[in-house]
């Protein structure tokens, strides 16, 4: 275990490194693509319907997709508001502030997130539908954020775990700017430019009623 | 699933039209594509956004399932991992027979955009899909009707091949049925310069759905409108909207332009045709790359300012039947238009009644996307209809009124297979028979 921290500590700049850079690199290729104008006039508020977008058009019930898929949305919430707790708690033990305090809560929360991520692995694995729409890399980035959710809770358990939880944030970092993981850059974009488009046209709207 | 019937182009691309087609895909890859393409986690929950899927259950319809077609080739050759580690990013080279198994997925989809709407993350399949569409067009794999109408636009200036001929003989009969409501003055103005706007109608109100064009010629002239119809340009539809050959949807798109510009009209009216008012109104300007020197409004938009302007005035007595609304997806979810019609609705009928859901939520009637110029689709089509017929059906209405010619017509195929005792009217119709005699 001493040599796979040891490992694990040297290797931690050098993959940090590797996950900011080739981030960048694919952050600006994406950004240096062509904007096209849209020149038609315009019937509503572009970033009227970007701020909707990326505020009140996410509550769970402004879709019908996140009402109808309430399972599978609130295991995605849990799954992620898990992984917002794990890198807090890796931040308060890195500047040694509130490091029991998020350990306590890494141990409430931790076990429900990764349940949820096992879960929605599983959902991949036996639905038909999903099967169909699902990659290696979807299995993969799944099984990393498992790996990782599991290493937190056990360090906060226990300290002997962190070895462990170490490596699985490298392979978090590595695979971050290759495989899907990199949505969570990328996503903020998607909810721009699908709120611009549609706030420019007049279909969403700062206060559109639920229109069920 | 349907597969089709053979009418679909299989043969084998040479190495130039492969090639032809990354230099397509290259030049579609705008920003907002890109991080389209880059950013779905394939969560699967738009999954049941898609009325395709919804009554089938065949997962070739899930949209994400239909965007991967594309979004594979893409990583091939876009993204690290699918260069260096294909297997694992899901990732395919863009071969002959790759594209031969795009056609079913991507050309069974009515591009509605409810799956957009949904999206958790606001990715834009029908984006997506449109784009492998044209590479499937510039491949010439697209659908042999799909592909003729556009065709048949370009060398008629109709997809039905309605000529000019036919238009004026319309034309005469609509006035002469005119002027038995409104007069023997009336007369429908034609090729008129310096007019205040210009009306297009579409081929299939023409041919199909005439009173619809007649309801629309009394409104304006009721409203007093100045108005002109083209000999030249008489058919408003833009079917390169669907098939994807942005070439020709530019060139339907500019000779419209051009009329108009001769004819020195502020305005242009697009008739109840969904997909041709979303072509003029929002992607004209940017296949041109320039503003129109027009404002292009939807019919229905101009009605219900006139309206809101007390230029006609409505008694929703004469329409006493239970009526719904079904919004047609390129003048609703891809046009903003939702309050208008509802409006008109309110003032020309006694009984409205909303289906569920509706809006920028509302099921698509399964014809959008050319889907009507696809027979190997029928089956699909109307199938997919199931969702809007329960939609009526649950609200017990005994009209159905729609502001597309398109949808209209889908919708009455749809009311035949579901066994509903409807009837499908224009909303240009029920506004006209409401009208009062001192208007």
């Amino acid at each position: 275990m001493d040599d796979l921290n040891e490992a694990g500590v040297v290797a931690l700049p050098w993959v940090v490194g590797w996950c900011v850079v080739l981030s960048a690199l694919r952050l600006v290729w994406v950004i240096r693509r062509p904007m096209a104008a849209d020149i038609a006039p315009p019937k509503g508020s572009s970033a009227g319907g970007a701020f909707y977008a990326l505020t009140f058009a996410m509550l769970p019930w402004k879709k019908e997709s996140t009402r109808h898929h309430w399972a599978t949305y609130t295991a995605g919430m849990l799954m992620h508001l898990a992984v917002f707790v794990v890198i807090l708690y890796g931040g308060a033990r890195w500047v040694g502030w509130g490091q029991q305090v998020m350990g306590w809560v890494v141990l409430a929360m931790g076990p429900v997130g990764l349940a949820a991520a096992v879960g929605l692995l599983v959902k991949r694995g036996i639905h038909r539908g999903m099967r169909a729409i699902s990659s290696p890399d979807d299995v993969l980035s799944n099984l990393l954020v498992d790996a990782y959710l599991l290493g937190a809770v056990l360090t906060a358990w226990s300290e002997g775990w962190l070895p462990m939880w170490r490596l699985a944030f490298l392979g978090l970092l590595v695979w971050i700017p290759l495989g899907k993981l990199f949505h969570m850059v990328l996503f903020f974009f998607s909810r721009v430019f699908f709120g611009w488009q549609f706030g420019r046209r007049g279909v969403i709207r700062w206060a559109l009623p639920v229109s069920y | 699933m349907p597969t089709g019937n053979g009418m679909r182009n299989t043969k084998n691309m040479t190495e130039e039209t492969l090639a032809g087609a990354w230099n397509l895909l290259d030049k579609r890859l705008s920003r907002p594509m890109v991080t389209f393409l880059e950013v779905c986690t394939h969560c699967g929950v738009c999954s049941d956004a898609c009325h395709l899927y919804k009554v089938s259950g065949d997962p070739i319809h899930i949209p994400s399932f239909k965007a991967d077609r594309l979004r594979r080739v893409y990583k091939r050759r876009y993204t690290w991992l699918g260069r260096w580690l294909p297997w694992l990013a899901g990732a395919k080279e863009l071969t002959d027979g790759e594209m031969n198994g795009w056609v079913d997925a991507v050309y069974q989809c009515t591009l509605c955009r409810r799956c957009t709407i949904n999206c958790p993350i606001g990715i834009d399949n029908a984006l997506i899909i449109r784009t492998a569409r044209t590479l499937l067009h510039a491949a010439g794999k697209g659908p042999a009707q799909l592909e003729e109408h556009t065709r048949n636009a370009l060398e008629t200036g109709s997809p039905l091949r309605v000529t000019s001929e036919t238009f004026q003989e319309r034309i005469a009969w609509f006035e002469g049925e005119l002027q038995e409501r409104l007069g023997d003055d009336f007369q429908i103005p034609l090729d008129r310069k310096g007019a205040d706007m210009l009306y297009m109608p579409a081929s299939l109100e023409l041919m199909k759905f005439p009173q619809t064009v007649m309801s629309t010629l009394e409104l304006f002239h009721r409203a007093g409108a100045d108005y002109t119809l083209s000999t030249v340009r008489y058919d408003v539809t833009n079917y390169a909207v669907f098939n994807g050959d942005d070439e020709a949807a530019r060139e339907i798109a500019s000779r419209d332009i051009a009329e108009a510009e001769r004819l020195g009209v502020k305005k242009v009216v697009v008739s109840e045709c969904g997909h041709a008012f979303r072509a003029l109104r929002w992607e004209a300007p940017n296949w041109l790359h320039k503003p129109l020197p027009f404002e292009v409004v939807d019919v229905v938009e101009l009605v219900h300012h006139w309206l809101k302007a007390g230029r006609l005035t409505l008694d929703p007595a004469k329409n006493q039947e239970q009526v719904t609304y079904h919004d047609p997806c390129n003048i609703g979810r891809n046009g903003g238009l939702f309050d208008e019609p509802r409006e008109l609705l309110g003032a020309s009928v006694k009984n409205f009644t909303e289906m569920t859901p509706n809006r920028e939520n509302n099921w698509c009637c399964g014809g959008g996307g050319g889907m009507l110029s696809m027979p190997e689709y029928r089956e699909t089509r109307l199938a997919a209809s199931g969702m809007k017929a329960g939609q009526v059906r649950a609200t017990g209405a005994k009209v159905l009124a729609t502001a597309c010619a398109n949808c209209q017509f889908q919708l009455n195929e749809m009311a035949q297979h579901h066994g509903l005792d409807i009837r499908v009217e224009s909303i240009t119709d029920l506004v006209a028979a409401a009208l009062t005699k001192n208007a």
